[in-house]
């Protein structure tokens, strides 16, 4: 098993004033971006943006096959049913009788054992392992009762580092008796409960931390062992944990180097002393010593089996005095949507007992005979070696299938409880035909390697793992090949150069400088108030925001497979410009007046589409005003006919347009003129129009008919209005009319004109919208006319 | 205020200076306490309005909020949205717990709010569609505040920039600055002391000048005034109020002028002084008629006027390009109507038959009438064209002005001297007034309806079913007689003979013979303008109508002399070789082959018929032109946001599909280039210039007014291209992609191309290497 490399580790033992200073340098470089997919990952966890089952390049995730989908029928639901509800009856009694409890390592994290003193005087722990029957209360004041009964007792290694190395002492428990409810008393729930007590009481003669020796041998390498002996103790964390803890932890790793020196080679394992505790309860209380429990749900009062066979992290939790506070805090480090994160973090602070949980049957030969009377003492450990590694891959099997069963139903899991998480086991467990190049490397001992570089790629610090777990997020890849892909797309924020090497692989992680972190998403959401976009007034208009989710970029063929020479060698060329290119609206925009911010339901709007800004209107009037020898009657002729013109000054460009123009004008304003009897005023306006070239006399005879039929309904009124008002009255309705939700607004205008058949649509529109217009502003005369009259 | 203080403290001086006698010193003290007290109450006044106008713009702002909310109701993103956080998120509770048992805990929900980016700095502007023109400022208006380290670096460039105002500045002299009003309020308030002082009451200038009404007290005071400023010119030297007093009750006295003289010595004389008093009592009389200011037709007080007269405001308001009346963009270019064109439009034919039972038609005589007027007319003209072929009647506007409507080569009069002579002589034996019934003849006609007769009968001439149809209140019969009476009227008179009954109204349609002129006139035009093109003129120079009645567009028209063609605008007469054709496209007149694309100018849509330039409204669709977007102001989309690059920057919210589409119009203030030297100055201060070269003589200047492109920035390596065009007449800026530009693309341009010349404002491009 070759080393690490280290290429910073001589250098650091040659210059030691500068470690710190390369500590910080490291920090500063990587620590920001790792807190930030510590806090992603958290958020992942809560909401997932995607299941990690569903990528291509975890298919290893997936445990399912979509093979059944293919011939699925809606009658195989209920044959499933069936079937499933004869074997319920039969299968739990004649199947799993049996449990083989495995008790694997205990794994604490060395800044909380040195707080709780936890194995610094012991050299190992003891776990306990009974069986809590809670009866059903029958009685109205108390609680429930529950009787214990002791499986048994284990020696447990703090934080191992090869799980696999300590498949040892198993303890067995024989369920049948547990099924058989016809003792009178009724069982609510059977549960394990574990206990780890600090197994050894003489003193240990340093404070040197026993737990990175006591594996030591199992390696029996030097002190490069140790540095991934550190890593067990998370080990999802590797040296991210090292990052958000600091320099502190950091340094107690270079003061185990020298120290290690000392007390290295102390004889670890002969220390551990197996204490047989009788199941008195009272055992534990005696001991004064740091105390762990956990408690375990195995049935139900149904009888529902909880547990399934597989490899268990089970949380544990102090106990401060005897029956009080025995929390479950059974939480497994699985992602599962939709929980408490609280539970999630346990996992990282609290200290965690792993275990093997195997069901067997009865029939079983071996030590399955000697565990029937229910208190199975470490005797069984003597089952041969070769049993053993012959009974394992049968057990697998089993467990793989039924953990598939309980993923696709979990309601029968109860998920705040018990979250198990395929592991390596699970993974091993796999059929060989689809293996490839890394999953044979997957078989023996995969090691990655993980090269920080850092100080503008000057150092570099490595590290090295034994798992395919993604550092940041702590997720099982599976395959190496899922684990880059997984790296590179995921955490965008480092550059991920793979090199594969002869034992293993190497992957340099470096800070990407170009990465864009800016905010993509809906800019309305920044500054609409909060809550603005879920408003439950009424339908929102939103203004659409076009995002990449999913970019496939092209793959080569031969890569389909998922092979790792594609991670390999495109590295440089790989670059994708147009992944995070996105057209379209990605900004917040301002309304060029005020620089308010435009809501998606002005977006549509124009503001440019008014020719006439109020300020043009009332300059026009004003200016008209102030002539002195302009009469009254022809400044109101002109004011309209300007405000006229402004407002549809595109419609009025040319000669030939003028006839056209002049018509609307009067359907807009003749009922107005006729009220104010300005005649003769708008008659010579036309005929300044005729003077001018512009019209025609003909025009000009139609253009008066028109105004006394449009005149004919109007009849003038005794008491005038003040024409000043009126005219403002009626600019301001013009004005707004066109900010009707129901017209369109005139920035179709630009279609209007243009060439196609579509435009007919729009043009049929506004001409409606144009009589409407008329309609409307007949109606605001009409009603100026009877309000004077009632007065 | 500081400028008031100043002055008091000069004025002090001078008055110290002054003081010889107590009856001086008297006088110049109640002319400055006047002053002053007329100032302050002009002070408080204007702040009373602006407080006013202040609330009066809340409630505007409030009730079109209102509107607006109501029409956006069911959009449900009220503008105005209620304080409360109802709808909002609770992320947290916030309690606050009480040490004291019987209060409760008090929890109130936390609210986040996002962090908001800051914007970039942002000055007003005001909003504009289409060009505005405006004068040059002979007077710095403010002198620009660019932070105190600039302007302590650099203290010569305000002295610079002062003297290129000539060392004017608004707001320099309001001290002892002195208007007409405030001048006359201060002469009447003192005038009223000075009358007090002999105990002698006015009789109508109780409080007059205190309300600042002065135009309703000084309306009695004003004909008072005239005759005894003229009567006593020399009043009394002596202060002695009391000798003055019987006769000059309403003139000031001149020690009130000498004072104020004294006081403001930059304002004239004591003679000046008086005279201005005196013109300004005048004008305020609004009983003195202007004298160019025509009664209004429609009211009671109609007078019966020349149609000069009548027509005067219409015809000198109105803007001929912009069919507005006193438009912004040429208000300095009126020009009167250009007679020439009207042949065109007068095509309302002298009626055949008779409109109704009773039409003039029908009386003894009126067709034969009817009959010569036509003939004559149309002999006339072809007379006329004999003589002057190219200016048909355009210098004959002024008498007789109705020679010039209409040809009609299609019925020439083979002899037109005999003719005419003869059928003068036969106009004679027509009928006359005295033939028609007397119930015609004695007829009311009231000053309006007369004056509207004359207005109309120029453009009506004998068809008086028409303009009786138009007058409403006479009928044609009515008018025929009156229209002789105004003729036997006019006949009288030299040169009036028979001009104004006797032009008819000729048809529009063209004539084979003009038509092939026009052709010619085309294959020429297409030489000249690939001429006008080799010539590369660098210098592109405003148009102006031309307007040289009598002679043809030769060198001397300033159209030519400009190279620029002549418009539909000019004076001169349609067929002039120097008018641009317009083109024959039936395609999208967007390649060099269309030769408006190839000159640069948008199509004209009473030039361009093919293209379909000609169509509006309902027959938009078929418009298959392209070349019209500016005039028809088709631009895209625009919005506004931060930039990518530096400051604001302008997007484009729909896809833009290909090269050469119009996206917007680069509109501003149109001012001169000297003007544009000047604020040129103070913008390259500021390293950020909106100035825009539109030609020659006129440069647009986006920085006060503008629209939303006015935000594009430079880029070397633009999607979008700036092009002056001549638009009906106007040099216009238009702006057009490069290539396909997706939507939400910032819309940049090269700042430093420009279709005129090089470019003049180097602050353009430091703010080019400024972004």
């Amino acid at each position: 098993m070759p080393r690490p490399k280290k290429i910073d580790k001589q250098r650091k033992e040659d210059v030691v004033p500068d470690l710190r200073q390369d500590r910080e340098e490291f920090l500063r470089m990587f620590e920001k971006p790792t807190q930030i997919y510590r806090f992603l990952r958290a958020r992942h966890c809560i909401s997932p943006t995607f299941l990690h089952r569903s990528l291509l390049y975890m298919l290893k995730r997936n445990s399912r096959t979509h093979a059944r989908r293919q011939k699925f029928k809606v009658g195989d639901m209920l044959e499933a049913c069936i079937t499933k509800q004869s074997t319920d009856k039969l299968l739990p009694q004649q199947q799993y009788d049996q449990l083989k409890i495995l008790v694997l390592g205990f794994c604490i994290d060395p800044g909380v054992r040195s707080e709780n003193n936890v194995g610094r005087k012991f050299s190992s722990l003891e776990t306990q392992v009974s069986l809590r029957k809670t009866h059903r209360c029958r009685r109205k004041d108390g609680e429930s009762s529950h009787t214990e009964e002791l499986v048994g007792i284990t020696d447990t290694p703090i934080n191992p580092r090869n799980v696999d190395a300590y498949e040892e002492d198993p303890l067995y428990l024989s369920t049948t008796h547990m099924y058989q409810t016809g003792d009178g008393t009724s069982v609510k729930n059977y549960s394990l409960v574990f206990r780890v007590y600090e197994s050894n009481d003489n003193e240990s003669e340093s404070e040197s931390d026993f737990s990175d020796s006591d594996n030591s041998d199992n390696w029996s390498d030097g002190p490069g062992g140790r540095k991934r002996k550190r890593k067990e103790d998370d080990p999802a964390g590797i040296s991210l944990k090292n990052l958000t803890t600091g320099t502190r932890r950091r340094r107690t790793i270079h003061d185990d180097d020298k120290q290690d020196d000392d007390d290295d080679e102390e004889p670890v394992n002969g220390s551990s002393k197996k204490f047989k505790k009788n199941h008195n309860e009272k055992s534990c209380t005696l001991t004064t010593n740091a105390v762990y429990e956990a408690e375990l749900v195995m049935f139900n009062s149904e009888k529902q089996l909880f547990l399934s066979d597989g490899e268990y992290e089970l949380s544990l939790t102090r106990t401060k005095s005897e029956g009080v506070g025995r929390k479950r805090n059974a939480t497994w480090e699985a992602l599962d949507g939709g929980r408490d994160i609280e539970l999630l973090s346990t996992m990282n602070s609290a200290p965690v007992l792993k275990f093997k949980l195997c069901w067997s049957a009865n029939e079983k030969p071996g030590p399955l005979s000697a565990s029937e009377n229910g208190d199975t003492k470490n005797a069984t450990s003597d089952e041969p070696e070769t049993k053993r590694m012959r009974r394992r891959p049968s057990v697998k099997t089993n467990a793989a299938s039924e953990t598939n069963g309980d993923t696709d139903k979990p309601n029968t899991l109860p998920v705040e409880l018990v979250e198990y998480r395929k592991s390596k086991l699970q993974s091993a467990t796999f059929p060989k035909g689809d293996r490839d190049e890394d999953s044979v490397m997957s078989e023996d001992k995969v090691l990655v390697y993980y090269q920080f570089i850092y100080n503008s790629e000057t150092q570099q610090q490595t590290e090295a793992r034994e798992d395919l777990f993604c550092p940041w997020c702590q997720l099982n890849c599976m395959t190496l090949y899922g684990l880059i892909k997984h790296l590179k797309l995921c955490h965008p924020r480092f550059n991920f150069t793979y090199s594969p090497q002869q034992h293993g692989s190497c992957i340099e992680v470096s800070v990407n400088e170009c990465y864009d972190g800016s905010y993509c998403g809906n800019p309305q959401f920044i500054f609409a108030q909060p809550g603005m976009a879920f408003s439950r007034r009424g339908p929102v208009h939103r203004i659409e925001v076009t995002d990449t989710l999913v970019y496939r970029p092209r793959r080569e063929r031969r890569c389909a497979n998922l092979a790792l020479a594609e991670l390999l060698e495109k590295e440089e060329n790989d670059a994708s410009p147009t992944a995070h290119y996105t057209a379209g609206h990605h900004r917040l925009y301002f309304h060029s007046r005020n620089a308010v911010p435009i809501r998606p339901c002005e977006f549509e709007g124009d503001s440019e589409d008014e020719a006439d800004p109020d300020w043009l209107r009332a300059y026009t009037k004003r200016m008209l005003d102030e002539f002195t020898d302009v009469n009254e009657g022809e400044k109101p002729v002109m004011k309209l006919w300007n405000l006229y013109i402004m407002k549809n000054w595109w419609g009025c460009i040319a000669d030939a347009q003028l006839f056209s123009s002049c018509r609307t004008f009067l359907d807009l304003y003749g009922p107005l003129i006729a009220r104010h009897s300005l005649r003769n005023n708008l008659l010579l306006h036309f005929v300044t129009l005729v003077d001018f070239g512009v019209l025609k006399a003909s025009a000009l005879i139609s253009l008066m008919e028109h105004f006394d039929h449009v005149a004919s309904t109007v009849t003038p009124i005794s008491p005038k209005r003040e024409l000043a008002d009126d005219i403002a009255q009626a600019d301001m309705e013009l004005q707004l009319l066109p900010a009707l939700p129901d017209q369109p607004r005139a920035g179709s205008r630009a279609k209007r004109v243009s060439v196609g058949d579509t435009k007919m649509g729009s043009m049929d529109f506004y001409e409606h919208n144009m009589s409407s217009q008329v309609d409307r502003l007949h109606a605001i005369i009409n009603h100026a006319e009877t309000k004077p009259q009632s007065q | 205020m500081v400028n008031s203080l100043k002055v008091t403290i000069s004025s002090q001086q001078q008055s110290t200076v002054k003081m010889s006698s107590g009856k001086k010193i008297d006088w110049k003290k109640r002319v400055r306490q006047e002053y002053f007290r007329l100032r302050q109450h002009k002070r408080f006044q204007r702040s009373d309005n602006i407080k006013h106008a202040f609330t009066k713009n809340r409630g505007v702002i409030t009730e079109r909020a209102n509107k607006l909310n109501e029409e956006t109701k069911f959009e449900a993103q009220l503008f105005e949205k209620d304080n409360s956080f109802d709808d909002d998120p609770v992320t947290k509770s916030c309690v606050v717990k009480s040490s004291v048992h019987s209060f409760r805990d008090q929890a109130v929900p936390l609210y986040t709010l996002n962090s908001v980016p800051s914007l970039p700095v942002c000055y007003t502007w005001v909003p504009l569609q289409q060009n505005f023109m405006v004068e040059d400022e002979t007077i710095l208006h403010n002198i620009p505040y660019m932070g105190d380290e600039v302007l302590d670096e650099d203290g010569a460039f305000i002295e610079e920039l002062i003297k290129n105002y000539d060392g004017k500045v608004h707001g320099d002299r309001e001290g002892d600055f002195i208007n007409d009003e405030l001048f006359l309020e201060l002469v009447q308030g003192l005038h009223e002391i000075s009358a007090e002082k002999p105990t002698r009451k006015l009789r109508s200038r109780n409080g007059a000048s205190e309300k600042g009404k002065y135009t309703d007290t000084t309306d009695s005071s004003a004909d008072e005034d005239d005759t005894s400023a003229d009567t006593d010119d020399p009043p009394p030297s002596s202060p002695a109020a009391e000798s003055s007093s019987q006769e000059s009750t309403s003139f000031p006295c001149d020690e009130i002028f000498t004072a104020i003289a004294d006081l403001f010595p930059d304002k004239g004389t004591v003679d000046d002084l008086k005279d201005k008093y005196k013109e300004l009592t005048e004008v305020l009389d609004p009983h003195t008629v202007v004298p160019d200011c025509t009664p209004n037709i429609d009211g009671p007080e109609a007078k019966s006027v020349p149609r000069e007269r009548a027509l005067h405001s219409f015809h000198e308001l109105f803007c001929r390009r912009c069919y507005k009346y006193d438009c912004f963009q040429h208000s300095h270019t009126y020009r009167p109507p250009v007679k020439a064109n009207r042949r065109k439009t007068l095509d309302v034919r002298a009626p055949s038959d008779a409109c109704k039972n009773n039409c003039f038609l029908l009386l003894d005589g009126a067709k034969e009438f009817n009959l010569f007027h036509s003939r004559s007319s149309s002999s006339r003209q072809a007379s006329n064209r004999k003589y002057r072929p190219l200016v048909v009647g355009a210098a004959g506007g002024t008498t007789t002005s109705g020679s010039s409507s209409g040809s009609r080569p299609s019925t020439p009069t083979p002899s037109e001297s005999e003719t005419d002579t003869t059928e003068e002589r036969d106009s004679s034996n027509l009928i006359k007034l005295e033939d028609l019934p007397q119930q015609l003849r004695d007829v009311e006609w009231d000053g309006a309806e007369s004056s509207l007769f004359r207005v109309l009968h120029e453009t009506f001439l004998t068809n008086f079913c028409a303009i009786s149809k138009l007058l409403k209140t006479k009928t044609c019969q009515e008018v025929f007689a009156f229209a002789l009476r105004e003729s036997s009227t006019l006949n009288s008179q030299p040169g009036g003979a028979g001009g104004r009954l006797s032009v008819d109204p000729d048809s529009l349609e063209f004539s084979p013979a003009k038509k092939k002129r026009k052709h010619r006139l085309w294959s020429l035009h297409a030489r000249r303008i690939q001429q006008k093109k080799d010539n590369s003129s660098s210098h592109v120079y405003n148009y102006q109508p031309c307007y040289h009645p009598g002679q043809p567009c030769d060198n001397s028209c300033q159209c030519v002399a400009l190279g620029n063609f002549c418009e539909k605008f000019c004076q001169c007469p349609s067929d002039c070789h120097n008018r641009f054709p317009g083109c024959r496209c039936k395609a999208q007149c967007n390649t060099k082959q269309c030769p408006c694309y190839l000159a640069v100018r948008e199509c004209d849509s009473d030039l361009c018929t093919h293209c379909g330039a000609d169509q509006f409204g309902e027959n938009a669709s078929k418009c298959s032109c392209k070349n019209v977007m500016i005039q028809r102001g088709m631009h895209k989309h625009l919005l506004l946001a931060p930039s990518d690059v530096a400051g604001w920057g302008i997007y484009i919210k729909e896809d833009v599909n290909g090269k050469n589409e119009f996206i917007s119009e680069y509109c501003g203030e149109i001012i001169s280039q000297d003007e544009a030297d000047r604020r040129g100055k103070v913008y390259d201060k500021y390293m950020c210039s909106f100035l825009f070269n539109l030609n020659n003589d006129f440069v647009v200047d986006a920085t006060r007014k503008g629209n939303k492109i006015r935000f594009a920035n430079h880029s070397v390596n633009p999607n979008c291209y700036a092009k002056v065009m001549m638009v009906n007449g106007d040099h216009r800026i238009g702006i057009f992609s490069n290539r396909p530009i997706q939507a939400g693309e910032e819309l940049f341009f090269d700042y430093r191309y420009s279709q005129s010349d090089a470019m003049k404002y180097v602050g353009i491009e430091r703010e080019m290497e400024a972004a």
